[in-house]
């Protein structure tokens, strides 16, 4: 059979039901305003005639687009409630403003920080302050903070550039907790700087203890005490190419695989060259004063790391060489760590992997899971070039709005390819701030959020590994050509955690005990007007009939029982729902 | 509702034809032939031991003879004195002059190894091609797609695929556990009212990839709860239950609505009885039999994960082992994984490896001592459950140690199984060379730092614990579809049955 003829069969079943998206038309060739079409290798149409939104669209937007728009830049559309003015997160404030000027508000919301935990008093053996727990306070800031798009950007490059805090060592001598020390600081620099450019925040996380503890960036010594060549670790460096910078395979602007000419992929460096970035990057500590020739600092996490240059070997390194690379990518001879650091991370910078990795994930954590070819390439244009008269490279401000502002982002007929599943932490967010929820922050209710989290699979800073809570190359269940990252952290038993979740929501106390304070007053008591609700908060008016049938059948059925129970059925069930479990 | 088109698409990957549309939870069903097993008519499981992060087997299995020489130089901080090495009887392996020993941690595992329950299997690990020294320089000749890489390498090992990209995309998305598992479910019969097929894959931990099959595996937390809250059956949760199918299939033609509606509706389906069943046929076992299994586990330490792992694993045997008329599923094939993270030792190795392997020997441990505590229990009717463990890992790591007491990323592997099906007591496979300066034609390693070059692929490894499930020659091309043809690379350049060998025989015949 003829596999590739399969996705029509998708589309005749897909246009009866859903929006009369057909075949992608012919693209004038070469016209950078218009997403061509691509074919996957199988056959998915994953891109395409999507309908260029117009300057009015982004300019004042329709309520479903505010919707929408408030989804992937925040972590859901705050209710105006009582407020005397609609908060900029509101849909009635991005309404009046439009899309373009509210990216622009929230491009220009200072930076929150979260707090460090104080020391432990007396013997120093009671607990720490639990509301001081980094995803506590991820959790109450999600919720509350002012600064959403850049807390939304945050959580994506925390994704991106991992650090986890369940890789942290815990000092049990002092009354510090250097776990959240050092993640206080991180998920800082990460805040401070999710506008900011790439290349230094890749410098500040090179440079962090939290990472230096993480992967052994800190105390990786070139000498033995004797002075005796020793083999540095491996471990940050090539993280660092797989992870955070460049990935596996040689890509395309617009993010696919370059291919051979026998079809196959090609990987973005050679083995060799691990040691050879594992060379560059030693002679790193935590701070203080430099130790002796082999020595080591102990951890501490007061400020970014140094270097000595006693146990860094300052050979010349061959890195990558690609067309463009400073110097063939050869490091200087001689040269201190600080130089060697440069040179290594800006070996990095400029490969022509670097904008397509990172632009594609960031995409995929904000809007989309599978992106067109050109949605990406039109992000990654800017991000090697921000318009500006400097033609700045890495600017993640620029980059940020690009992927917003994209037609693929704001088109309110998402191709049936389009859509990501809710992480856990963003699920949980959304729903509670549909309803204007408060925290009362005596109880530490963002503590039990984390903890719902962590049982999906999300607990926050504390990814298993440096590979993250999910693979950005997780396949979607059942597509043999779509991914789904997503889709790493559910399965039969977390989908359970999920619903009970929402069970707990509506009929539990453990919220309201914890501090997590919503009724569903504003949820209309009309059945009609309760679906309808439904369709406008969480759905951006995209329900289609056969979920609306579901609610209606079982709101009418005796055994829903009270008004307060009928919502709870409706929403229950709308929040479990396919459609409301992926962003689309 | 919608088109059924993943099975439509499996069913030409894997060559078994076409299915219509069904409902949602039609689409989960597998679809795939029955396997051929007959030999065993009680309940039979594997469990594969994922070592997330690259388990240093270079310390689970070192020479004691005079080679232990090359590995006190590679290895000046993290080294195990020959004293520290708990052995294992001389004439074990191939050579019978060679003399290895087990890491002091291995206690349980070193009696268990004499007791012939336990095998060992040197050096594997994914190979497209055979591969020597002379070929691996050669870089024409195919390697595994990112070797050395974590996520890679836990795909390979889970798929039995090296080179993805040299096979269709359901072939590489799928795991060589979630295929046999397929072939398995033929032999399985449904269970509840209405009938449903039970999945024949549960992932308690591990790699995903293993898992993925054309159905979905079953998988749940460490402590294995898979409940929709609340039990409470009154008519608005009844009401609320009921919809959740309906729900689940309501995707509008987009894929990954159907992804996730297609986990909905398998959990859906499945945990009612399954919650069930894993009490009631906990509770048809002899009181004796409860108790000698609290007693196998009851020394585990509470920040262990892996003894919980495995007990819900043994939970779920028991649940699917005890017959329907005694509160159990009937199942007759089970294919388990569980994982056990921290093996990623760049640094401080001994502290954190020792550790892991602490926990490691006991849990293995603990599963085997409460499966023979089934084998008299009266509720299997003399056809106790069977089953093994086997332990799967990123990658070995690199034989010289770097500056920070640790390790780095590797290849081939030493790995260990063990159950009381297992024809123990051995080691087999061809150990690596461990001089990392040999020249060419003799060396076993990639450079210089000893990351070496698997002589066992991971299907010789595994391939006798799916036979020994039941399934046939033509199933398992299926399962593994690379083997053949390394097979027949290797016999055409005469390699010797080392590399030519169909599989090591690590399961006893059948009586």
């Amino acid at each position: 059979m003829n596999l590739r003829s399969l996705p029509l069969i998708l589309f005749a079943a897909a246009a009866g039901c859903a929006e009369p998206t057909g075949a992608p038309p012919d693209d004038p060739p070469g016209d950078p305003a218009v997403a061509a079409a691509t074919t996957t290798p199988g056959g998915d149409v994953i891109g395409g005639e999507a309908p260029t939104p117009t300057p009015a669209q982004v300019a004042a937007a329709s309520r479903a687009n505010a919707v929408r728009f408030l989804e992937q830049a925040t972590f859901g559309a705050r209710p105006v409630g009582a407020a005397a003015t609609p908060p900029l997160d509101s849909v009635e404030h991005v309404m009046a403003v439009g899309v373009g000027p509210a990216i622009t508000e929230q491009l220009g919301v200072p930076a929150g920080t979260f707090l460090p935990t104080p020391p432990r008093t007396g013997v120093c053996d009671g607990p720490f302050d639990a509301t001081r727990d980094l995803g506590a306070q991820f959790f109450v800031a999600a919720l509350t903070a002012a600064d959403q798009l850049r807390l939304r950007t945050m959580f994506a490059l925390h994704q991106i550039l991992v650090v986890s805090e369940n890789g942290i060592g815990e000092n049990r001598g002092t009354c510090t907790s250097e776990k959240r020390d050092a993640m206080t600081r991180y998920l800082n620099v990460l805040r401070a700087n999710a506008f900011g450019n790439y290349r230094d925040l890749l410098e500040k996380i090179t440079r962090e203890p939290a990472m230096g503890d993480y992967l052994d960036m800190a105390n990786n010594v070139a000498f033995d005490t004797a002075g005796n060549r020793i083999t540095p670790n491996e471990n940050f460096a090539r993280e660092l190419l797989q992870l955070f910078t460049l990935g596996t395979y040689l890509l395309n602007d617009d993010g696919t695989v370059k291919l051979d000419a026998a079809n196959q992929p090609r990987p973005a460096y050679p083995e060799g060259r691990i040691p050879a970035f594992a060379r560059t990057l030693s002679g790193w500590t935590y701070p203080g004063t430099c130790p002796g020739l082999g020595k080591k600092n102990p951890a501490t996490y007061t400020g970014p790391m140094i270097a000595c240059a006693a146990n860094h070997d300052g050979r010349a390194s061959q890195l990558l060489n690609y067309a463009g690379a400073i110097n063939g990518g050869l490091t200087t001879a001689g040269a201190s760590p600080e130089v060697h650091l440069d040179e290594a991370l800006d070996n990095l910078f400029y490969h022509p992997n670097l904008p397509p990795f990172v632009c594609k994930q960031l995409i995929q954590h904000l809007v989309t899971s599978n992106p067109s070819p050109a949605y990406v390439a039109r992000v990654v244009a800017v991000f090697k070039d921000d318009g500006t008269a400097a033609h700045t490279r890495g600017n993640l401000r620029a980059v940020v709005r690009a992927i917003l502002v994209d037609t693929e982002a704001r088109t309110l007929t998402p191709l049936p390819a389009a859509g990501r599943l809710r992480s856990p932490a963003e699920l949980i967010a959304r729903v509670l701030r549909s309803f204007g929820t408060t925290l009362d922050l005596t109880k530490n209710p963002g503590g039990l959020l984390n903890t719902r989290s962590g049982q999906m699979g999300q607990s926050v800073p504390r990814p298993p590994s440096v590979f993250s809570y999910y693979s950005p190359d997780t396949a979607a269940p059942g597509s043999d050509d779509l991914v789904g990252p997503e889709f790493g952290l559910l399965d039969t038993g977390s989908i359970t955690v999920r619903a009970n979740f929402f069970h707990e929501l509506f009929h539990g106390a453990s919220l309201a005990t914890n501090g997590v304070t919503f009724d569903l007053t504003g949820v209309p008591d009309d059945p009609a007007q309760l679906v309808a609700w439904i369709d406008d908060a969480w759905l951006h008016g995209a329900m289609s009939p056969e979920l609306r049938a579901t609610l209606d059948v079982a709101l009418a059925d005796s055994r829903s029982g009270s008004t307060l129970n009928k919502k709870r059925l409706a929403l229950y069930r709308a929040a479990v729902s396919p459609e409301f479990e992926i962003q689309r | 509702m919608t088109i059924n088109r993943r099975s439509f698409l499996r069913g030409g990957a894997f060559g078994m034809g076409a299915v219509a549309a069904t409902t949602a939870l039609g689409r989960w069903t597998r679809t795939a032939d029955a396997a051929s097993a007959t030999r065993y008519a009680g309940h039979r499981s594997v469990v594969a031991v994922f070592l997330l992060g690259g388990n240093d087997g270079n310390q689970l299995l070192v020479p004691r003879d005079s080679r232990h020489a090359l590995y006190a130089a590679a290895r000046p901080t993290i080294g195990l004195t020959k004293a520290e090495l708990l052995p294992i009887p001389i004439g074990t392996q191939t050579d019978a002059t060679a003399s290895y020993g087990l890491h002091p941690k291995l206690q349980k595992t070193q009696l268990a190894f004499k007791a012939g329950t336990a095998a060992l299997v040197a050096n594997v690990g994914p190979a497209a091609l055979p591969t020597l020294k002379t070929d691996y320089t050669n870089t024409a000749h195919p390697r595994p797609t990112n070797l050395f890489s974590h996520s890679d390498q836990q795909d390979a090992w889970s798929t039995a695929v090296p080179i993805p990209s040299l096979v269709a995309a359901a072939v590489a998305r799928a795991g060589w556990g979630g295929r046999l598992a397929d072939l398995l479910e033929g032999l399985n019969p449904p269970v509840a009212s209405p009938p449903v097929t039970y999945p024949a894959m549960t992932l308690v931990g591990g790699r995903r990839t293993f898992a993925a099959g054309a159905g979905l595996p079953l998988v749940t937390s460490a402590s294995g709860e898979l409940t929709f809250n609340p039990a409470n059956t009154n008519g608005f949760y009844q009401l609320r239950r009921d919809g959740m199918a309906d729900v689940a299939g309501v995707t509008n033609g987009v894929e990954l609505q159907q992804g996730y509606g297609d986990v909905l509706a398998t959990a859906a389906a499945i945990a009612v009885e399954r919650t069930r069943a894993r009490t009631d046929a906990w509770a048809a076992l002899a009181s004796t039999t409860r108790t000698a299994i609290d007693a196998a586990f009851a020394a585990a330490s509470p920040t262990w994960s892996l003894p919980t792992q495995l007990r819900t694993v043994l939970l779920d045997v028991i649940a699917g082992a005890v017959a329907v008329a005694n509160g159990g599923l009937g199942q007759r094939r089970q294919v388990f994984s569980v994982g056990l993270g921290g093996f990623d030792t760049h640094n401080d190795q001994r502290a954190a490896q020792d550790a892991l392997f602490e926990q490691l020997d006991f849990a293995l441990d603990a599963y085997a001592r409460a499966v023979a505590a089934l084998a008299t229990d009266p509720v299997f009717a003399g056809a106790p459950p069977q089953s093994t463990l086997f332990t799967m890992s990123d990658f070995a790591r690199t034989f010289t140690e770097n500056s920070d007491g640790g390790t780095d990323h590797a290849w081939g592997n030493h790995a260990l199984v063990l159950g009381d099906r297992v024809a123990g007591g051995k080691i087999y496979g061809g150990f690596p060379n461990l001089d990392v300066l040999a020249a060419d034609a003799t060396s076993s390693t990639t450079d210089s730092r000893g990351r070496w070059i698997p002589s066992t692929t991971v299907e010789q490894y595994v391939y006798s614990m799916a036979s020994w499930l039941g399934v046939n020659a033509a199933e398992a091309a299926v399962i593994f579809p690379n083997h053949e043809a390394y097979r027949a690379a290797a016999a055409a350049r005469g390699l010797g049955t080392l590399y030519t060998r169909l599989q090591h025989p690590l399961m006893l015949a059948d009586a």
